[in-house]
């Protein structure tokens, strides 16, 4: 009997009913934005790498401390930003990003990290570089972190 | 899957869940489940904002009810509602009497009184430390001879202080605060002058009941606010009178320590009453009575209690929960209907009191709670009666079998420990009027105080002490707590006593049974020659049963204190009405013996030896 095996159960019969089953859902995310649609005046939600590329950004963003009740969530950036200039402040970056998506961003994993100290404007240029694990493609995201004033 | 929206969960983390659980129901957005998604951002704030408004709901409620409110201010306001004022911080209250003698040489004018103001300083130590005392009431003194006596002076441990107001009608609900944590209450004076150039003052009185308050009543209110701050308020015309604007309010108490100074006996005057006199300060009674502010548990206590007394004294619980409420210097207090006293005796209410520092109140501070703190509130035909409490001493014979290889204390150390213990329970569990003495967690507390304690036996004695006037008939009525051991019609005695003299010869109390009753016949007797010789056949009677013991026509030659001791019926002794049951430390007799075969084992089971129930 002609079958797709899908994980947990056999599907037999109707093969057009089995592609429907196997059907990836799509991703969507609301953007914090809150960009409006020209034509059709709602909010545009994010879409698959989009919306996964906007959730590592947001967790890359995020301090210790700022989400209530999750004290751990984040990946601390800017709670490095005046920590002396120098390797070890490099490698807790390093740490910290891949910690945090490795624990909160289990649809990524992360291929390699750029951290550049641009000294003389006092910042870090951090793009990281991550595999979506579902479609195969590679993306990055970049935070440039510098004091405000 | 959640077809609805779950309201039921106050955490943080369930809260989230829900808002989850109900957004699997759409397909708009998906990413919610993900940390680091915008839809989980803006789930994080709903669900934050919902705990939190629950958080503010469950504290707001908490606080809205005496029973589960933990600030202060609002406890205080709920026991308001229920008419209740917490009690203040309370300073020690002593009576002295205060001589102003001029010697022979006193150059100046004598004038037939001399006033005792109020505020007058007086000192005294206790361990060390110096406290300030304060006359409360102006007193004054004629002269007899060249000495002005001030009897019975009332002074209490503290600092005068005076503050003034100003009244301003056009301030609504105008309060006067007490500026004072510490100030006492009890000590309050309340005064109001026309104005300020004005000599003359009214003087107020504390609100305590609407009976005859009407437009004209000089009455002020007194509360606790939400600061912690004691303060005054007054009628507003119809319920109390109203002063006028301009008005100024003298507002005199004491600020006090607390209980630090309780028990002070030996006081000087600071202040010089008249120059170049000698005077000299008498004590009358201690100090006692000091305490610190209400706490709120009391609080949760006291305010229902009071509400359901209605400032009434009807029932017995409702004596109790009055004196409690306005009289201080209390440790135990038990109150029993006139039914109910043995023998029943209607028409009174009884009351026995077990003050904090002593065994028996004072005679004033009875009459101050039959008068002041009871008059006006218990019931027209009946009587309170005060007793003083009747204590039961207990003596106890204590073994105790140890193991010396689990521990590294000797003997006597742990007899140490066993009496510590024993001490332990007298403070914690005895002394009261509800204080009884449960022999198995007596002898509970005495194992678990060393591990090496194996096993213990406590032989209770119960006795009291009678203190007779030396060649005169004696007469005295003994309540025991408990019936008294009684093995059928036997000789030996039941009783026994400490010798007394009689002719200077040595005496002792004994018994004998009567013939087809339960009770026993008290003899005196002596020892002539090592045999019991009775010299008073007919020296009283022994209520077995009830506990009783009647001694009479006994002349003694001294008033040395006799001792009577008894065993109790049941190894547990509970009190009634006015009996407290004590440990006597001194009466405690500890011994130790190694446990021959937890040492040895078998072997030492050959030199076991076990104790008596009773004593040879």
């Amino acid at each position: 009997m002609a079958g797709i095996y899908t994980g947990d159960k056999q599907i037999s019969g109707d093969l057009e009913q089995a592609k429907i089953v196997s059907k990836k859902k799509p991703h969507r995310d609301l953007d914090l934005s809150l960009k409006i649609h020209p034509i059709r005046k709602d909010i545009i939600p994010l879409k698959d790498d989009a919306a996964i590329k906007n959730a590592v950004k947001n967790l890359l963003i995020s301090n210790f401390y700022e989400r209530p009740f999750q004290s751990d969530l984040g990946a601390n950036l800017r709670g490095l930003l005046f920590e002396p200039a120098g390797i070890l402040t490099n490698i807790q970056m390093r740490d910290n990003i891949r910690f945090c998506v490795e624990k909160y961003e289990p649809r990524v994993s992360v291929d390699s990290i750029d951290i550049t100290d641009v000294v003389d404007e006092n910042r870090y240029k951090i793009e990281v570089f991550f595999t979506i694990k579902e479609f195969s493609t590679q993306d990055s995201v970049e935070i440039v972190l510098r004091r405000l004033r | 899957m959640a077809t609805n929206l779950n309201v039921t969960e106050l955490d943080f983390a369930d809260i989230k869940n829900n808002l989850k659980n109900f957004l699997k129901q759409q397909s708009e957005f998906n990413d919610y489940d993900f940390d680091g998604s915008g839809l989980n951002v803006l789930l994080d704030i709903l669900a934050y904002n919902t705990h939190y408004n629950a958080l503010n709901a469950h504290y707001s409620l908490n606080e809205s009810f005496l029973d589960s409110a933990q600030i202060r201010g609002n406890v205080v306001t709920r026991a308001k509602l229920l008419g209740y004022t917490p009690r203040s911080v309370l300073s020690p209250r002593a009576t002295v009497n205060i001589t102003v003698t001029a010697p022979d040489t006193f150059s100046g004018t004598l004038n037939t009184t001399l006033t005792l103001p109020r505020g007058t300083k007086l000192t005294t130590q206790i361990t060390g430390d110096e406290f300030q005392y304060v006359v409360l009431e102006t007193q004054t003194a004629t002269l007899v001879g060249r000495t002005y006596t001030f009897s019975n002076v009332v002074i209490v441990e503290g600092d005068a202080r005076e503050l003034k107001y100003r009244v301003d009608n056009d301030i609504e609900n105008q309060k006067f605060q007490l500026s004072d944590f510490d100030a006492d209450t009890s000590t309050l004076r309340v005064r109001v002058q026309e104005n300020e150039e004005s000599t003359g003052s009214d003087l107020y009185t504390k609100f305590e009941t609407l009976r005859g308050v009407d437009s004209t009543s000089k009455v002020y209110y007194l509360q606790e606010n939400p600061s912690g701050y004691y303060e005054i308020y007054f009628g507003d015309g119809v319920t109390g009178f109203k002063p006028s604007n301009n008005n100024i309010v003298t507002i005199d108490y004491v600020t006090t320590k607390g209980v630090e100074s309780n028990g002070a006996n030996a006081f000087s005057l600071v202040d010089n009453l008249l120059a170049g006199t000698t005077q000299a300060v008498t004590l009358v009674s201690a100090a006692a009575g000091g305490a610190e502010a209400e706490t709120l548990e009391s609080i949760r206590f006291n305010a229902p209690l009071t509400f359901i007394a209605q400032n009434r004294a009807v029932t017995s619980d409702d004596y109790a929960s009055i004196i409690k409420k306005e009289f201080s210097n209390i440790d135990s207090i038990s109150t029993w209907g006139g039914e109910d006293n043995d023998p029943p005796d209607y028409g009174k209410v009884y009351i026995a009191i077990k003050p904090l520092l002593a065994d028996t109140l004072t005679t004033a501070e009875k009459t101050d709670i039959t008068g002041a703190i009871l008059k006006g509130k218990n019931v027209v035909s009946i009587t309170p009666e005060i007793v003083d409490p009747n204590f039961t001493y207990l003596e106890l014979d204590v073994f105790f079998k140890y193991n010396p290889n689990l521990t590294d204390r000797s003997s006597v150390e742990l007899s140490s420990v066993v009496r510590d213990t024993i001490t332990d329970y007298n403070f914690n569990n005895l002394n009261k009027f509800d204080g009884v003495f449960r022999h198995s967690q007596l002898t509970r507390a005495i194992d678990n105080c060393d591990p090496s304690i194996l096993n213990t036996i406590v032989r209770p004695r119960m006795f009291q002490n009678i203190t007779p006037v030396n060649n005169a008939d004696n007469n005295f009525d003994l309540t025991f707590s408990s019936p008294f051991f009684q093995s059928g019609d036997s000789k030996s005695f039941l009783l026994t006593s400490t010798a007394f003299k009689i002719n200077n010869v040595d005496h002792f109390f004994g018994d004998e049974p009567i013939a087809g009753s339960t009770k026993r016949n008290v003899i005196v007797y002596k020892v002539v020659n090592q045999v019991n010789t009775t010299v008073i056949a007919d020296a009283g009677e022994i209520d077995v049963d009830n506990g009783k013991i009647t001694l009479n026509k006994f002349r003694p030659d001294t008033t040395d204190v006799i001792k009577i001791t008894v065993v109790p019926n049941s190894l547990d002794l509970a009190p009634k009405r006015d009996q407290l049951i004590s440990i006597d430390n001194s009466s405690v007799i500890i011994t130790p013996e190694i446990d021959t075969i937890a040492t040895s084992g078998s072997a030492g089971s050959i030199n076991y030896s076990t104790t008596s129930r009773f004593k040879s």
